[in-house]
Order: structure tokens, then C-alpha cells, then sequence
């Protein structure tokens, strides 16, 4: 038998329910522009993941339509410049076909006829990690959603569905980036352990629903599938993966790392291709072209490098900015059109998607946030959404393309003049010039069409605009996402019951982590001197850690030690009618796993005596013991909190009670596990709660309770005392429900 | 097994006055030390304050000095160093053998680690001298202040007095005591003022940078930085590297990755970072320590590393940080620490000193010259020809008015005081205890530049030393080696030639850096 894992209780107390923004910064963000809502149409559902461990997802309540056309000339696409107005709805043939899916777009007429776009709304939330979460990723039609975190675990999540994140693999280190195949259907994870891995989840498309009754919460899961297709090892200290790209098709698959260079790999052999060298710091942001021709690169040194895979050679260095390039965007198949934002917070647009020369495309400064941009997504030029350290998403207005604005001036349609006949000023843009190839001008037969009084004015902006520090377009965000206050600091009092935090607000507030409630708070103030005066100078066994990772405080509680503490039942601060001797003493412990596992045990006492019913029922129709088996099982998948399923495969005591050869037929089982659920309907089970504010309601995340594995193991001796059976090995289950039995009659 | 050791010491005198004396120019000495270990060292700069107890005084007063000086500060380390150099400096012939037993005995007593018969490491030695005696002067300084201000307190004439009586005649200090030393700073009272205020010695003037250990969250770019003084650098070496490969590697950077991650401030948590070691104050002088003796995990000892490390003679600091005042700051090698022997727990120190132009080998008590296109053998390819283990470079823009020394002090001393200008290049003569002999040498580069003139002079009297020198033995084998290498010298010409522009290509490599 493997030795069993540690075992550790974990819980977060939260404070604010009510609003739901992120505690920390917010390290990824991805947009769903696909899923309906309740008008029958996508209203657009932007996903966020913060580096409090949480996955939010958001309203958006964009006025979206189906896409009739493309967005972009695909004819251009191959490198074959189409001759202006005479491109034809019939050319536009996709490289990659919008798949099955509608795609839809940005109505304009919807939009512009009226007020501004409304305020997103909160729509879902999810905690599933316990550390930062870094990077997220859409899959299987906007219906999955795939997480990664410094937890190093990878979660999928079917945000539409009624289930719970499910772990679906692991990395050693922090997983950084994500990245998808939709066509062979795997999802790349690369991390800091240098491990780049590919996990098929092709068979994650199965709805829990269709795995009802095998007893797994995840159907089509189970521990092999946690095995990578391929794994890509590296071994240099400095290749730590920061970003990861491919194509839809899967052919090609990029990495960025502090090696500085970009490394091309062969997903299917996990060899590496190539690798692509000329910046000289951290790449941190990559993107790939559909046809995994082209690459983007940013990097901390500032510089943006397009490079062709075929010639393995950088064929433009963008020089727009003049910070680290943290995140880039785009969803042009080709990248001609990108958004790029920098540690400086500055967030460009560049568009070449009109012409051949790049050094012809041009720049827009668009907006600039207080803090780096840590991730960027934008939808049909018409808005871009920013994450950075800070907890709140920005949503801000782009600007038309270029194109568009010609087209808008010189058809000038009277219903949309005002909003659109859009003139960026000079000083916003930010001028191309390429490091390959000199200067050009313009060439007449690009722009014969175009030449507009409009465009003159760019071009001049062009020749006299200062690189070094552009004025955004927008000065203000559209629209906020707000974000609360997490917490970043702490110190445990010596009573070790009262936590004094730290949030990024400089508020300093008091806790007490068996009540689970805010004590006092201070308000802006030095947190060490507030500890200083405060702090009793008693001694207090260590019996749980505290941290606040996630902006949150999180208590753990380790099996070790978790029962060291003690103290007097006249200074617990109980509240109500309880009779307590002068002496009587509380195990800090016990009593918090006590009302922590409080609606757990109420819902095995109530599965028990369902199974009691049905069983009495049975007996008296003298049925067969396997027909018990199934209905038990059904009822018990119908009941069981999630937590319960996801620790262990549950079986009925009175089923191996009934009959013990058939708990030897089923190995799977756990032994003989005989102590009767009846037991818990009794004795110290029973004792009623003292405190009602004592009842955390925080117990909503099943993945604080970090459920220990499958094998069972002896006791704590402590415990074994206070078995009512102990005959046998008590599952393991039950064993937590012992554990968590109040020791005193409080 | 006794050993005995001898330590030769090379004093030169300051040429760059016009007084009288200074014609002196050059003296040696070896110093000899009967213990069977010695440790000596010597640091002329350490003669700054007590100097100008002669300032006034003429050549033949200096004989007298040193019991000045021991009244004043006998009880330190510090003292018992000067007292040395005062008798190097103040000795009447051009050559000779001094037993630095006074020191070799303080050192002793002041510290436990060199009461024993082991060898010592020369490095260990440099540094605890250095510390040492900056200490002391630190204290000095305290207490100089201190009187000072009490005299200043007292009667302003009273203390001109005094002082001048200091100044004046040396032998009546004795009842002023430990001010002498200061008082001695004669003339320069402001400029010494200046100095302590400060709080830095001219140990740390001379031999003080600073590094600066940058680590960058790679997460939000932060760069959190901490500065650390340095008085030596010591850096791990690689076989058949050279001095600039062995900085590189130092300055390198190192990733805090894993288990090792770094706890950024601003992320509030555990981060990947990039650490890297850089420069950001040069040192006037660049006490350069190659990491010879390692602790082998395997063999659970230390062990020589006798690798070829190539040290050019011209050298640029490159790892330093970007907001440094002077990147491109030249240095000049002027003495060499060897170390000769295969184990790291004896062997023999010898020292090349470059004095006005000429490299010198001080071994124990022989001192003789040595061609410059020698210098590579000392490389460290081959355990028996002694490896370079502590390399003392000189910035060549060195300006003592710039230092915030005492400029004039300094020029009294190299009016008055021989010893004055030197510079510590230690090492020991002994074997397993690294023994450690710190060497003289001119301060001033523009003294070597002037050098050439008296050169010619110079290797004469050398040859005369050579020939009076006592240890007849030692003298023929000396004679038969550069007979020896007189012979091999033109066959070998044209492979030092290739030597040599290996090092054009350092200095080079360095330019580009």
C-alpha cells in the first residue's frame, strides 16, 4: 500500500461576497463572443483569471451580430495584394473556415444608434486554484475553458455547464502559458519547470451529464488521461517557458523564454523545428500566424520582431515602444493587424494589413494604463480590454483601421459621421520605421484610391511625429471592471486566533480565524506598529499556517499539528446560552474542523438514512443484493456533496455489511468499511452548534479541502479513542467526519 | 621542521620630489624572518600619519623615527606595521634583510589565527590586515579628533605650540603620544578633517568599490538592488581562462529559479528573478583575488586549482553597472601574489612587484629582476613555476588630490619618508602557512612613467646587491638561472612574442567589452 499523502484542511475566509471582482491583479483575460444569452443572442462573455486564484466571467452586453463577411481580405492574406474594389464577396475565402461555428461581430448600426455600450455585469465565478492563476484559454467552441496556475495544476472548466473545475494536469513549477490546437484538439501548457506539455482533450468534450452513473464527477476523465501526449524538456536554467503560441491546425508550436530566443517545435515529435535568435531579453509575448508561417514575438527589450518560419529569419523589428513588450494580441490570421502593450502600460495598434510594405501599415498609440500590461484583448477595433497588476479590468475604445476611416470619409454615410469620421491626431501616431528595409514612400499605386485630403494628414503626422513619447488616443477608460482589495500582508497575533492584514488599499483589519469574521479595522495605518500594540504576550501552540497568496487569508490546517492548541472555553468568546465548567478547555483545532465539515456530516446523515429507507424497503421486497447496489449508487451520486465524490469512490456500508463476499469481488472498494453512518445521528455528532456565527458559509470552494488520497491509513491514536467502531479500517471519509467531531459537549 | 623564512621587501623610494634625499631613489631589502613561519607585510600607505614626524626632519633624522612612531601606537597592528616600514624606509643602505619580527609578533598576539604553525593563506592575510588596520586608523582618527577638539578647547596658541613642538622636534613627542601621529599630520590638519569626516579610511579610499547585486523579478521587471563594499574582489576561475573570462563568469548572471525563487516585493509572492553582480564603485587600487583553493565536495578537502588563468597588464573592469562614473577606468598590474606549490595547505609565496618600470621578484630575501615577457610563467599552468593567486591592479588615472587624501601630507611624506608611497602587495615567502609577504610599490603611476631615466641605475645597483649578498648559494643559482635564461632567451623570443600579442588581444577584448 502507498503511504498515504499529508493531509491538510485549508479554508479561505472571504469577506465581501457581495462583490465579486478580483482580489489581486489579473494575469489573462479571454473573450467568448459566441455564447448566447438569455435574448437568444451572444451578448459576449469576457473571462478573466486573477492572481487570486480566481476565474470570473463577465457580461458584456455588446450588441452583436452574425458575421456575414470575414473581418479581413483574405486575398491579401497569401501575400497576393488584391486589387483595390475588386474584391468581391466570393474571393473572400478563409484560410482556416470559421468553423462550424457562427462567428459574429460588433453590430454597428445597433451600437452607434444609441448610448454608450452598457456597464458589463458580474456573471459567474469560480475559485479552482490556489495560487495565481496565469494564463487561460478558450476551447471546444467557447464551451471549455482551460486554466493554469502557479498552483501547478491545469483545470477545465465548462463555464455553461453545472460542474466544477476539474484538474486535468500537471507541471512542476508554475504553469505560465496556454496555448490551443482547436483542429487536433490539444492544449500546450508550458511552464517554469521547462516543461512544454501537450494534453489531449478531445474526450474532455463529454458533458458530466453523460457520466452520471459511473461515479466519477468527470466522466470522460480519469487518472490516465492525466498523462501528456508529449512532453518537451529543456534542461538551461533560463528556459523557463513565459509564452507559448500555435496554430489552429497544430503544426507549429513556439515558446518564449529568458534564452532570449524563440524556439520552434514539431508538436507531433517534440522535436524542436528551429529556433529563431535577435532579441536580447525575456520574450514574453508570441503569437503565430493561422498558417504557422509568421511569428510575433515581444520582449522585454522593447522590441517587437516579426519573423518567417520558412526563412527563419526576422523579417521587421518593431521599435513602437519604448518598454518591455508584456502581451500581444491579435486576430488577424496573418498578425498584419496586432495590438501590443508594454510594462509602461502603452497599448498600440499596428495595422500593415493594407499594404505591402510594412513601413506603409501604421501605428496608433491607443490608450495607456497605470500599470503594465500584463494581457490585452480586443474585438472588431471597436474595443480593447486591459489586465494589469491592479485588480480591475479597463475597457477602452478603439479606433477604426485605417481603412475603415478612409472609407468612412469618403462614402461619409450621415448616420455614422459623428461617431466615426474619426481623425487620430498626429501625436498618437507613432512612426514604423523598419530595421530591415529603409524607408519607402508611399507608393501611388496603393493609395491612388485612398488619397484623401484625410490621409494626407496622416502621412504628414507620420514625418514629423516624435517616437519617444506618443499621446494616446483615449485618455480615459470605456468602461471599468472594478476590482477589490486583496490582501498582501499579514502577522499571526500570538493568541494565534486573531490575523492582522495588509491590503493593497494600505487598510489594516483584524481577524479572527475560528469565527471567521473581521474584528476591527484599523484603516490606513503601519500594520507592524498596530501588531505591536495589540499583540497579547501569550503562547499559543502553532497549530494551523496562515498565508494571504491569493489576496485572501487562507488558513491551513495540517494534520501534524492542527490539534496543539488549546484553550479555555471561558475566554473562546462563545456567545449564547452555553454551559461550560470553569476549567473545560476547547482544542482550536477540532472545533474549526468541527463547523468547517458541519454541512457535510448533516448531508452524509441524511444519504444515511435515505440508504436506510431504501434498504428496509428492499429487505422487504426481497430483492436481490446487487439491484441494492446500483440504487444506492444513484441515490448517493444524487446526494453527495462534490467533495466527497472527488476524495473517494463511496460505498454503502450497508451493502458490504449485507454481503462481505461481494466487497471482495469489487477490489476498488475500500475494505470492509463498516462503521454505520447511524453512529454520526448520535452521541457527540449531534451536540448543537454554540455559536451560530461560528457556521462559515465560506465552505463553497470543494477545492479548499484538498482531499486526501484513496488510501487509507491508521488514525491519529488520539482518534481511535474516540471511534465508536474500530474494528476495522474506518473509510476514509468517516474518518474525516471523526476528526471533525466536536471532542467537548459545547 | 623548521623553516625558515624570508621576506623580502622592496621599498622604493619616491623619486618625485627635489629634495635632496630623494636622489635615495631605491632601496631593498629582504627582510628576515628566523620564525618558521612568518607573515609578514607591510603597508606603506600605513605611513601616512605618522610621516610627517620628519617632515621637518632631514634624511638623517629618520633613524630616530621609528621610536617615535612605536610610542604612539605600539599597541596595535597598525602600529607594529608602520614600525616596519619605518625601518624599511628609513634604512641607510639601498639593500638589505629585515626581520619583520615586531610585527610578525603583533600580528600574533592580535590574532589567533596566525598563533599557529600554519601556513596561511595569503589572501585570509590581506584581508585581515586590511580590516585590521583600517580599524585602527578608524580609532586614530576618532581619538585625533577628539584631541583636537579639546586642544581647540583649550588655548588655540597653546596648541600651535604644541603642534609646532611636535613638528619640530620629534624626539620630545613623547609626552604627547598617541597625537604625535597626528599632530604629525602637521600641515594638513585640514585635509585630515576632511578625511575623517568621511568616516573612511584611506585603507577604504584606496582599496574600497563597491558591488552592487542587482536581482530583476522577471515577472514585473522590478530591480531591487543592495550595495556591498569590497575591498578585494574573488573571483572563481576556469581552466585556460583569463582574468576577463573569470569576471565575466562573475558578473554572470544567476537565475533564482525553483526552489530557489526569489520573493519579489511588489508581486507579493515567489517570482523568478535574474541576479547578477556588478561594479558600481572602481577601486583606486583593484585587489584582484583568483579562488585557487577550493573545497572539493568529493574529496571532502580543498585542493589547488593550478589552472592557466591569463591576467593582462592593462585591464577594464566591464561588469560594471550603467550609472558608473568612469566604465572605461584603466588598470595597471604592479604586483603579482604567487603561489608556488601543489597543495593549498603549504607551499611557497613569492611576489613580482613592478617598480619604476621594472618587474622585481621578491623571494624571502632575494630580490632580483625579472624580464616582463617572464610574467607568463606565472600563468598557473604548472604547479612547480607558481600560480598568479592575488593580483593587484592600479587605476592609472589614480589621483591622490581627487582622493580626498591628505595631498599634502603625502607629498611631506615622499619629501621626508621613502615608505610613503607604497602600496601593499602582500605576500608571504612561506610555505604551507600561505605565508605572506605584502610588498611596496609606487603609489604613483606617474612615478613609473618617470621611471626609465634612473632604470639603467637601478639594475646596476641590483647587480652590486647581487654580488654582495651573503647567501652565496642562492646568488649562483640565481647567476646560472639568467645565464640559462639568457640562452634560452632568443630561441624562446618569438613565442613570447606570440604571448605577448596574445595579451594585445586581452587588452583588446577588454576595450571592446
Amino acid at each position: 500500500m502507498r503511504k498515504a499523502a499529508k493531509r491538510k484542511v485549508s479554508y479561505v475566509i472571504t469577506h465581501n461576497k457581495d462583490d465579486h471582482g478580483h482580489l489581486l491583479g489579473i494575469n489573462s483575460l479571454a473573450l467568448d463572443t459566441t455564447t448566447f444569452d438569455s435574448s437568444g443572442k451572444p451578448g459576449g462573455v469576457l473571462y478573466s483569471a486573477g492572481r487570486d486564484g480566481v476565474i470570473n466571467s463577465w457580461d458584456l452586453h455588446l450588441s452583436l451580430r452574425e458575421r456575414k463577411i470575414p473581418k479581413y481580405n483574405y486575398n491579401n492574406l497569401n501575400g497576393i495584394e488584391g486589387k483595390k474594389g475588386n474584391v468581391k464577396d466570393d474571393d473572400n475565402i478563409p484560410l482556416h473556415q470559421f468553423s462550424e461555428v457562427k462567428n459574429w461581430e460588433i453590430d454597428e448600426n445597433a451600437s452607434s444608434s444609441s448610448q454608450p455600450t452598457p456597464k458589463s455585469t458580474f456573471r459567474q465565478s469560480f475559485q479552482s486554484h490556489t495560487d495565481w492563476v496565469n494564463d487561460i484559454i478558450l476551447c471546444h467552441n467557447n464551451e471549455a475553458l482551460i486554466s493554469c496556475s502557479s498552483d501547478r495544476t491545469m483545470k477545465l472548466w465548462f463555464p455553461h455547464k453545472t460542474s466544477i473545475p476539474c484538474t486535468i494536469g500537471y507541471h512542476t513549477d508554475y504553469i505560465k502559458a496556454l496555448a490551443y490546437a482547436s483542429g487536433p484538439g490539444w492544449v500546450a501548457s508550458g511552464g517554469f519547470d521547462k516543461k512544454i506539455a501537450l494534453w489531449d482533450i478531445k474526450e474532455c468534450r463529454l458533458a458530466p451529464s453523460t457520466s452520471s452513473s459511473s461515479g466519477n464527477i468527470f466522466g470522460g476523465l480519469s487518472e490516465r488521461d492525466f498523462q501528456p501526449i508529449v512532453t518537451i524538456a529543456e534542461t538551461s536554467p533560463k528556459s523557463s517557458v513565459y509564452a507559448l503560441a500555435c496554430n489552429p491546425s497544430g503544426s507549429v508550436l513556439v515558446s518564449g523564454s529568458p534564452e532570449k530566443v524563440i524556439k520552434v517545435w514539431d508538436p507531433k515529435s517534440g522535436k524542436r523545428i528551429t529556433k529563431l535568435s535577435g532579441h536580447t531579453d525575456n520574450i514574453r509575448a508570441i503569437l503565430i500566424s493561422d498558417d504557422g508561417e509568421l511569428i510575433l514575438s515581444g520582449s522585454s527589450d522593447t522590441t517587437i520582431k516579426l519573423w518567417s518560419l520558412s526563412t527563419q529569419r526576422c523579417i521587421n523589428t518593431f521599435t513602437t515602444h519604448s518598454d518591455s513588450i508584456w502581451s500581444l494580441y491579435s486576430d488577424h490570421p496573418r498578425l498584419k493587424v496586432f495590438y501590443a502593450g508594454a510594462k509602461d502600460g502603452l497599448v498600440t495598434r499596428t495595422d500593415y494589413s493594407e499594404y505591402e510594405e510594412i513601413d506603409d501599415g501604421e501605428c496608433v498609440a491607443i490608450c495607456k494604463e497605470n500599470a503594465g500590461i500584463v494581457k490585452l484583448v480586443a474585438l472588431d477595433n471597436k474595443y480593447i480590454w486591459t489586465a494589469t497588476c491592479s485588480s480591475s479590468i479597463k475597457r477602452w475604445q478603439d479606433v477604426p483601421l485605417k481603412k475603415d476611416r478612409i472609407n468612412l470619409s469618403t462614402s461619409s454615410p450621415p448616420s455614422s459621421t459623428s461617431q466615426n469620421a474619426f481623425q487620430i491626431p498626429s501625436s498618437s501616431l507613432i512612426k514604423l520605421t523598419s530595421a530591415v528595409s529603409p524607408p519607402q514612400l508611399i507608393t501611388a499605386t496603393t493609395d491612388s484610391e485612398v488619397a484623401t485630403i484625410y490621409s494626407v494628414a496622416i502621412d504628414e503626422g507620420h514625418n514629423d511625429i516624435d517616437n519617444e513619447d506618443p499621446e494616446p488616443v483615449r485618455e480615459m477608460a470605456d468602461h471599468i471592471i472594478e476590482g477589490q482589495h486583496g490582501l498582501i500582508k499579514y502577522v499571526i497575533l500570538n493568541n494565534r486566533r486573531n490575523i492582522l492584514t495588509l491590503d493593497n488599499n494600505g487598510e489594516v483589519t483584524l481577524w479572527d480565524i475560528i469565527k471567521c469574521v473581521k474584528v476591527k479595522v484599523f484603516g490606513k495605518c503601519n500594520i507592524d506598529e498596530i501588531a505591536q500594540e495589540i499583540n497579547t504576550p501569550e503562547s499559543i501552540p502553532n497549530w494551523c499556517s496562515v498565508d494571504t497568496r491569493i489576496g485572501a487569508l487562507t488558513v491551513h490546517l495540517d494534520e501534524s499539528k492542527c490539534f496543539d492548541a488549546e484553550m479555555y472555553a471561558d475566554e473562546a468568546g462563545l456567545t449564547g446560552d452555553v454551559d461550560i465548567r470553569e476549567d473545560q478547555r476547547i482544542n482550536l483545532g477540532k472545533w474549526v474542523l468541527r463547523y468547517l465539515f458541519a454541512n457535510f456530516t448533516q448531508e452524509e446523515i441524511h444519504t444515511y438514512e435515505a440508504i436506510q429507507q431504501q434498504r428496509s424497503l428492499m429487505q422487504q421486497r426481497q430483492q436481490p443484493g446487487s439491484e441494492h447496489r446500483s440504487l444506492f449508487a444513484t441515490q448517493l451520486n444524487v446526494n453527495i456533496p462534490p467533495q466527497a465524490a472527488t476524495s473517494t469512490t463511496f460505498t454503502s456500508p450497508t451493502a458490504s455489511n449485507q454481503n462481505s463476499t461481494n466487497s471482495k469481488a469489487n477490489p476498488p472498494m475500500a475494505p470492509s468499511p463498516t462503521t454505520p453512518l447511524a453512529a454520526f445521528t448520535t452521541g457527540p455528532f449531534t451536540a448543537p452548534a454554540t455559536t451560530s456565527s461560528q457556521q462559515p458559509d465560506y465552505f463553497s470552494g470543494p477545492h479548499h479541502l484538498n482531499s486526501p488520497t484513496t488510501s487509507p491509513t491508521t488514525p491519529p491514536v488520539m482518534l481511535l479513542s474516540l471511534l465508536p467502531y474500530n474494528h476495522h479500517r474506518p473509510h476514509l471519509l468517516i474518518r474525516i467526519l471523526v476528526i471533525v467531531g466536536p471532542p467537548l459537549a459545547l | 621542521m623548521s623553516l625558515f623564512k624570508w621576506i623580502g621587501m622592496g621599498d622604493l623610494r619616491k623619486p618625485a620630489t627635489n629634495e635632496p634625499w630623494s636622489s635615495g631613489s631605491e632601496k631593498y631589502f629582504g627582510l628576515e624572518n628566523a620564525l618558521y613561519f612568518c607573515k609578514p607585510f607591510r603597508e606603506c600607505v600605513v605611513n601616512f600619519p605618522n610621516g610627517p614626524n620628519d617632515a621637518n626632519g632631514t634624511g638623517e633624522n629618520k633613524a630616530e623615527e621609528p621610536s617615535t612612531s612605536n610610542v604612539l601606537s605600539e599597541d596595535t597592528l597598525f602600529g607594529a606595521l608602520k614600525d616596519l616600514f619605518w625601518k624599511i624606509s628609513s634604512q641607510k643602505k639601498r639593500t638589505g634583510v629585515m626581520a619583520p619580527n615586531g610585527f610578525i609578533s603583533k600580528l600574533k598576539k592580535e590574532n589567533e589565527l596566525f598563533r599557529s604553525t600554519m601556513h596561511q593563506d595569503a589572501h585570509e592575510f590581506l584581508n585581515y590586515i586590511l580590516n585590521a588596520v583600517a580599524e585602527n586608523v578608524m580609532d586614530q582618527q576618532k581619538k585625533i579628533e577628539e584631541l583636537e577638539r579639546q586642544e581647540q578647547e583649550q588655548h588655540c596658541n597653546i596648541s600651535e605650540k604644541s603642534k609646532s613642538s611636535v613638528n619640530g622636534a620629534s624626539i620630545n613627542e613623547s609626552e604627547e603620544s598617541g597625537i604625535s601621529a597626528d599632530g604629525s599630520s602637521s600641515g594638513s590638519s585640514e585635509n585630515t578633517s576632511n578625511t575623517f569626516s568621511s568616516k573612511t579610511t584611506w585603507v577604504h579610499q584606496l582599496f574600497e568599490g563597491t558591488l552592487t547585486n542587482e536581482t530583476k523579478c522577471l515577472t514585473c521587471e522590478t530591480i531591487t538592488s543592495r550595495d556591498d563594499p569590497f575591498l578585494d574582489l574573488s573571483i572563481d576561475i576556469e581552466q585556460n581562462s583569463s582574468v576577463t573570462s573569470c569576471l565575466r563568469s562573475f558578473s554572470a548572471s544567476e537565475m533564482l529559479v525553483h526552489q530557489n525563487k526569489f520573493f519579489c516585493d511588489v508581486c507579493c509572492g515567489l517570482q523568478e528573478a535574474e541576479k547578477s553582480m556588478k561594479i558600481k564603485k572602481l577601486p583606486n587600487v583593484l585587489a584582484l583575488h583568483l579562488k585557487r583553493f577550493k573545497y572539493q565536495e568529493k574529496l571532502q578537502k580543498y585542493i589547488k586549482l593550478s589552472y592557466r588563468v591569463v591576467f593582462p597588464f592593462e585591464l577594464r573592469l566591464f561588469n560594471t553597472c550603467e550609472e558608473i562614473k568612469d566604465p572605461d577606468r584603466l588598470y595597471e598590474l604592479y604586483a603579482i601574489c604567487v603561489h608556488i606549490g601543489s597543495g593549498p595547505y603549504h607551499g611557497h609565496y613569492v611576489t613580482l612587484v613592478k617598480s619604476i618600470g621594472q618587474w622585481l621578484l621578491f623571494d624571502d630575501e632575494n630580490v632580483e629582476t625579472v624580464d616582463e615577457s617572464e610574467i607568463h610563467k606565472y600563468f598557473g599552468d604548472l604547479p612547480a613555476t607558481g600560480s598568479g593567486y592575488v593580483l593587484f591592479y592600479q587605476a592609472c588615472d589614480l589621483d591622490l588630490s581627487s582622493l580626498g587624501l591628505p595631498y599634502s601630507v603625502w607629498a611631506n611624506n615622499v619629501a621626508s619618508s621613502s615608505s610613503s608611497d607604497f602600496e601593499v602587495s602582500a605576500e608571504g615567502a612561506a610555505a604551507e602557512s600561505h605565508p605572506i609577504d605584502i610588498q611596496l610599490t609606487p603609489k604613483l603611476k606617474r612615478e613609473h612613467r618617470q621611471a626609465p631615466v634612473r632604470e639603467p641605475s637601478f639594475s646596476e645597483r641590483w647587480i652590486l646587491r647581487k654580488n654582495n649578498s651573503s647567501d652565496k648559494r642562492k646568488s649562483n643559482t640565481d647567476q646560472d638561472s639568467k645565464d640559462n635564461d639568457e640562452n634560452t632567451h632568443e630561441k624562446s623570443s618569438s613565442h613570447e612574442k606570440e604571448k605577448l600579442s596574445w595579451f594585445g588581444n586581452i587588452v583588446a577584448e577588454e576595450r571592446k567589452a
